[in-house]
């Protein structure tokens, strides 16, 4: 007489041959049968291009290539960032040279300052002249007293707004 | 706990003492009066700079001589430039000039035995009548009819753009305009108090961007646009502070107030500093940044108009 267990272990035995993957597959097929008797799964249909979105949204580079491209733009930005940088010092160092030092001294590299870009760069650095002079006129101590008094007045703005009675809007309509 | 509040209290008190103090030491620091002489047979090193004060050079400068609506007058010698912003600008007999002379919107007078061995540059690249026009109206000069004339075409220009960027802002951000308004009905004086701090703090910014544009050289033409970008928070806190002024007169517990309500209540808070400008430019730049740092300051505590009033002004 054979116990009910008998047939699984036929089955047990039965799948000692199997490959693992034959053995999966079977074991998928059992589990479906037994729950399309509850009806289940209920398949749905996927939403329509959800494939096309998939892989539109993936990236054209493989990983490996991507990462690459990104260490490639990293070093552009810091190449690029570094080349505004130095652009914005050497103007700064051209400017201060021709106002602290020689005022026809940087439009004189461009002709003899008496008309084109040599012209409109004297005029320029005198334009900037009255301005420059007029900030760093009073001298380093009131600079310094500035910086300072710029620091407490921050210092004191950042109280008056950070001690204010404030929420967020909790009203319909807003 | 009673420590900690008189200590806080003490803080705050100290606080406030120095930004008075602050705000009123650049008055010291800045005011000239008279003219600057450097008499016969003086010898100053260096540069020469005044902002509203005439110079009169009859001795020797090494550096520049710079003014901001201040004339110069030159009988000696410049070993540098020589460059005014709205005065005139005279050569007279033996004057020497070893750098270039620029005048911008003032007249250049040049004796025929005056020497400059640079260039002499007007303001023709804008327009020299223009020129002047603008810098006496920002001077306060209104001697002539012209000069009423154009300080009349610039306040009625300035009234419109005002109005327009007003009717603007209440377009675009009828709710946080609305919002500000709420905080500056709320907390009327830390408002007022809050926006001079911002003003000091954005004009000391400004100052030393404007250093670094001018640096630049290329740079400097950016600056009035950066001085303009600078004003249009002030133009959304003049709104702010005429709506919350229309909302206080007609008792308006409702938030939508009438667009044109609040745009004729800007104008009768721009109007004062358009006229006050006949008198002194000054005063009338004083009384506008009175009057929109009230709002501006409400625009910083509701973060843009973002945040309200825990204890709303209006409807408790």
């Amino acid at each position: 007489m054979r116990s009910k267990y008998d047939h699984n272990h036929d089955v047990t035995h039965a799948n000692e041959s199997l490959s693992p993957e034959a053995d999966a597959m079977q074991e998928d097929a059992r589990l479906r049968q037994m729950l399309a008797a509850y009806g289940q799964p209920d398949r749905l249909e996927p939403p329509p291009g959800a494939t096309a979105r998939v892989l539109a949204s993936l990236p054209d580079l493989p990983p490996a290539a991507a990462a690459a491209s990104q260490r490639r733009s990293a070093r552009l930005l810091v190449l690029l960032r570094a080349a505004v940088l130095a652009a914005v010092l050497m103007l700064v160092a051209l400017g201060s040279w021709g106002i602290f030092v020689d005022s026809a001294g940087v439009a004189r590299l461009f002709g003899d300052t008496a008309g084109g870009v040599s012209y409109v760069l004297l005029t320029l650095v005198l334009l900037a002249k009255p301005l420059v002079l007029a900030l760093l006129g009073p001298g380093a101590a009131v600079l310094a007293a500035m910086v300072l008094a710029f620091a407490l007045l921050a210092w004191a703005w950042w109280l008056l707004v950070r001690q204010a009675p404030l929420a967020q809007p909790t009203g319909a309509g807003l | 706990m009673n420590m900690r509040i008189d200590r806080d209290r003490r803080r705050q008190v100290c606080g406030w003492l120095l930004v008075v103090a602050l705000v009123l030491l650049p008055g010291v620091v800045y005011a000239q009066e008279g003219a600057l002489v450097v008499s016969r047979g003086e010898q100053v090193v260096g540069d020469v700079a005044t902002i509203q004060r005439h110079i009169r050079i009859e001795g020797m400068v090494q550096g520049d001589v710079t003014s901001w609506f201040g004339s110069i007058y030159i009988q000696g010698t410049v070993a540098g430039d020589v460059v005014s912003y709205g005065g005139s600008i005279t050569l007279d007999d033996g004057a020497r000039v070893d750098g270039s002379v620029l005048g911008m919107g003032g007249e250049v007078q040049q004796h025929h035995s005056a020497r400059v061995a640079g260039q002499l540059i007007g303001d023709a690249f804008i327009g020299k009548q223009m020129t002047a026009s603008l810098l006496n109206v920002a001077d306060g000069q209104h001697s002539t009819p012209t000069a009423w004339l154009h300080y009349v075409l610039v306040s009625v220009a300035l009234c419109g753009l005002v109005l327009a960027l007003a009717a603007l802002s209440m377009l675009i951000w009828p709710h946080r305009i609305t919002r500000t308004s709420e905080v500056l009905l709320a907390m009327p004086w830390r408002s007022l108090l809050l926006g001079l701090l911002t003003t000091l703090l954005l004009g000391t910014l400004l100052l030393f961007g404007a250093l670094l544009l001018a640096l630049s050289l290329v740079g400097l033409p950016l600056l009035l646009v950066l001085v303009l970008l600078a004003h249009l928070p002030y133009v959304y806190g003049l709104v702010s502070l005429a709506l919350a002024l229309v909302r206080r007169v007609t008792e308006a517990q409702q938030r939508r107030v009438a667009l044109w309500a609040v745009v004729l209540a800007t104008l009768v808070l721009f109007v004062p500093v358009v006229l006050v400008a006949a008198i002194s430019t000054l005063l009338s730049a004083a009384l506008f940044y009175l009057l929109a740092s009230a709002g501006l300051g409400a625009a910083v505590l509701s973060r843009g108009g973002v945040l309200v009033p825990a204890v709303p002004a209006m409807g408790r």
